[in-house]
């Protein structure tokens, strides 16, 4: 009797262990995506965040090219407004992520539930899907009121897309960090991470400024600056994974 | 030459009694919380 | 009660201040080191031929060590960082603070030097080449961390995030000087010239690199100070919270 009652404990804790030992990766995906589906279902609801920062982005190209419209602007001065637009329009609704549920109170709950990388992931997800919303409307915005002739969408929107992924990356890290302090958020915000988007700013003008251009040589140059800001990206996020559970956890 | 280079020397020799005088005090009440602890232990 | 009370005067004025002499003769050399620099800056140095400015361009031998030491700093206080990340000890926390703080000074230093050399070789304070953009992201990283440190009010929190924003950020700092290079050339900042042959004069070069190691002890002496004074803070605030509170007096109640 003895030996069988013994033999069933083991049979439990084998079981156990092998539960403990499954790869963690499938749930560590799934509670990414869960929290990124969240937060667009949340935002398609209210529409905060998508409602300023598409405002924003409006009012300003707006505002320059009223402010332009006597003089003529170089192609080289146009890339550096488009993204000076982009990056302002970005930051106002990119610290929304985090500030949201601390302010919801729900960020304890999520501490306590999602593994800290897997919260990373999630809010990256719906901030690339912000940053790409507002390159979405702010490009042919621009296109209207600042038109530049012969872009090479070929090397354009390869620069937006890796810009917009490392200006995602670092901003959501930024967002988590500043969503914690207690007050003067959003000019914390700005202030905190402008240095460490300054690599990415240059390569981003520079290509969008090669595209523009119709040079061959700084076209050429422009698909090293997609390079450069590929590596950006790559680099703030492995360097916002690792360094995410000290931000996050107590 | 020498009147500009006085300029740099002067700040200096200030910066560096500065420093000095700070280094004197920081020990000083270095001394004291030390001898503060001794006290509260003995008692 | 009164007579404890003169005890406690009498202990602290007698107690002798504990003075180091290896360390006290370090500063006083110190001292004669780095004034010995700068009067050979002005009146041993030859005026630099091949500056528009022969006799300002000395300043060349104040602004080097500067970002050098500058450089050492802002390394100091990212492995403290990382430290403390590991090992949440506080006096890290202040070791890399402290580091930061006094790093920000001397990148300010190393900014106002480069400026009015600038200035006077090339006719424009700014101009930015390679490193100018990296020094003014360093800069703007400097200032950014003590604004968020100054904005988390819980000690613990702040110290962390703080260390991890440190650390995120001088990860973001090898893009700029390393990548970008490629297109935008080290203009006003040519390799070699303050090591090779062809660089500068050699007097210039034991001027300067004198004074990284002057410097250098500038810093190491200032990060003393500032963590002991820090750490005796700490002690303080520590042994306030712990002591036994008002002190009960037994007073006798004769009969």
């Amino acid at each position: 009797m003895t030996d069988v009652s013994i033999s069933t404990d083991e049979q439990k804790l084998d079981t156990t262990a092998a539960r403990l030992n499954e790869p963690k990766t499938a749930s560590w995906v799934t509670c990414a995506w869960e929290i990124f589906r969240k937060d667009i279902r949340v935002e398609l609801r209210t529409r905060y965040a998508l409602g300023s920062v598409a405002l924003f982005s409006v009012t300003t190209v707006v505002m320059m090219a009223a402010a332009l419209s006597g003089a003529p602007v170089k192609t080289e001065v146009k890339a550096a407004l488009i993204w000076v637009v982009l990056l302002f329009a970005a930051l106002s609704g990119l610290a929304r992520a985090f500030v949201r549920e601390e302010e919801a109170g729900t960020a304890q709950s999520l501490r306590l539930t999602a593994p800290a990388t897997a919260v990373y992931a999630g809010k990256l997800l719906f901030n690339l899907a912000l940053v790409f919303t507002v390159e979405a409307i702010t490009v042919p915005l621009f296109s209207v009121f600042m038109p530049i002739p012969g872009v090479r969408y070929d090397l354009f929107i390869p620069i937006l897309i890796a810009g917009g992924w490392g200006l995602a990356a670092a901003a959501t890290f930024v967002a988590a960090m500043i969503a914690q302090t207690t007050s003067g958020k959003s000019a914390l915000f700005a202030i905190v991470s402008f240095p460490v988007l300054m690599p990415l700013l240059m390569a981003a003008v520079q290509g969008t400024a090669g595209a523009f251009s119709q040079v061959a040589t700084f076209e050429a140059r422009a698909l090293a600056d997609i390079g450069q800001l590929s590596i950006y990206g790559v680099v703030m996020t492995t360097a916002s994974l690792l360094l995410f559970e000290y931000v996050w956890h107590d | 030459m020498i009147p500009l280079m006085l300029v740099p020397l002067i700040v200096w020799v200030a910066v560096w009694g500065y420093m000095w005088t700070l280094d004197r005090k920081v020990r000083a009440l270095a001394a004291e919380v030390d001898a503060r602890d001794t006290e509260e232990s003995d008692r | 009660m009164i007579s404890s009370r003169n005890a406690d005067a009498g202990f602290a004025s007698s107690r002798k201040i504990e003075s180091d002499p290896a360390s006290s003769f370090l500063k006083v050399l110190l001292l004669i080191a780095q004034s010995a620099l700068i009067v050979a800056g002005f009146l041993w140095l030859a005026p630099a031929d091949g500056f528009r400015n022969p006799d300002l361009a000395r300043i060349v031998v104040f602004h080097v060590p500067c970002s050098i030491v500058a450089s050492i700093a802002s390394t100091v206080a990212t492995v403290y960082a990382v430290i403390y990340l590991a090992k949440r000890r506080p006096s890290d926390d202040i070791k890399s603070r402290t580091a930061f703080a006094i790093g920000l000074l001397l990148w300010v230093l190393t900014t106002v030097t480069g400026a009015i050399f600038a200035k006077v070789q090339w006719g424009a304070y700014w101009n930015w080449d390679i490193k100018e953009k990296s020094i003014l992201m360093l800069l703007l990283i400097n200032i950014a961390y003590f604004a968020l440190r100054s904005a988390i009010d819980n000690p613990n929190k702040q110290a962390a995030i703080a260390a991890a924003y440190a650390i995120f950020a001088m990860a973001a700092v090898p893009a700029l000087t390393y990548l970008l290079p490629n297109s935008t050339p080290d203009t006003l900042h040519p390799k070699g010239v303050i090591t090779t042959k062809e660089g500068l004069d050699a007097h210039y070069k034991i001027v300067l690199w004198s004074g990284v190691l002057c410097l250098t002890g500038v810093f190491v002496w200032a990060m003393r100070i500032q963590v002991r004074l820090e750490e005796l803070a700490l002690r303080v605030q520590k042994s306030k919270s712990t002591s036994r509170g008002a002190k009960v007096v037994i007073t006798e109640l004769g009969p």
